[in-house]
């Protein structure tokens, strides 16, 4: 699967419908940084099944 | 943020505790974190994490100051084991950029909303990763996480601390901002705010141009007192908190 991609368009379509006060020279590096989450998030492993969902280890007085 | 173990553990008595507007504490008894300050290391068993995994080199300055503390440690009675993290700590870097990324946005809303073009590069290019993050992507970064936590968790759990490096390569000047963002990437530390592990970065001593190298100290969940316990033992052998560094 190839790197998700943005478009200085698509970046400025983001920034109005969530009334982001970005100037316009901004949506180039608004496009690159929605391209890395995107990257990011597709990178992290999936469980296989959706049972498998681990409890947090992290407790008091363990 | 602090010159020596017993401020370390004198700021860490100040702040720690149940606060009930921060999501961040627990309902916990807080230990008094002075008293066993000076109790040594003699017949305490600390892993040793020779090697991070990483195809990245570590500063050969680096690497000698985690052997002087070894060295120290062991001649004051404690076992070191030599141990290997579950993944690389690169691994859990990768879930940073979703979890922080996406609470800070959070965090920020309202100020990136109104005035995001004022805000200095870097926590703006922050935050705006994490506005644009899937909660798909967020929820399985947790998700993620339980696991990393719980692999994390069965090799810390099985000694008094661990021992691994923090930052790879010696602190950088701070005039130079890309070595800065250099040093901060790269680093071993992201694995323990992942897992949830007390950690403890400590100085090993000083590189040629007079700027200081460290290491990390790593305890079980709720015992920050053993860490402190252990890097006072390696810092009472050393002055290196008495040293500044050349700026």
């Amino acid at each position: 699967m190839s790197d998700p991609t943005f478009t200085e368009a698509e970046a400025a379509a983001f920034a109005a419908r969530y009334n982001l006060n970005l100037p316009a020279e901004q949506m180039a590096k608004l496009a690159e940084k929605m391209g890395e989450i995107a990257k990011a998030g597709l990178a992290i492993p999936r469980p296989p099944t959706k049972f498998d969902s681990p409890a947090p280890v992290f407790r008091v007085g363990k | 943020m602090t010159w020596s173990i017993e401020d370390n553990a004198n700021v860490l008595q100040a702040i720690a505790g149940f606060d009930a507007r921060d999501s961040a504490t627990v309902d916990h008894p807080v230990p008094d974190y002075l008293r066993g300050l000076e109790a040594g290391v003699r017949g305490l068993t600390i892993g040793y994490v020779r090697d991070i995994g990483e195809a990245i080199a570590i500063e050969q300055s680096v690497i000698e100051g985690l052997e002087d503390v070894v060295a120290e440690l062991k001649l004051q009675g404690a076992t070191v084991v030599d141990v290997s993290l579950p993944l690389p700590p690169s691994r859990y870097r990768e879930l940073t950029t979703l979890i922080s990324g996406t609470e800070r946005a959070t965090v920020h809303e309202k100020d990136f909303v109104e005035k995001g073009h004022l805000m200095g590069r870097e926590l703006r290019e922050a935050i705006m990763m994490g506005t644009a993050a899937r909660g798909v992507d967020y929820v399985t970064a947790q998700r993620r996480r339980r696991e990393l936590a719980d692999s994390m968790d069965a090799l810390v759990s099985r000694f008094d601390a661990i021992l691994l490096p923090c930052a790879y390569r010696t602190a950088t000047p701070f005039s130079d901002p890309e070595l800065v963002k250099d040093f901060q990437g790269r680093s071993a530390t992201t694995a323990f705010n992942i897992s949830g592990h007390p950690a403890l970065a400590m100085r090993t001593g000083f590189d040629g141009q007079g700027l200081p190298t460290g290491a990390q100290l790593v305890g079980r969940y709720f015992d920050e007192a053993m860490v402190l316990r252990i890097a006072r033992a390696y810092e009472r052998a050393r002055d290196w908190h008495s040293r500044r560094p050349t700026l």
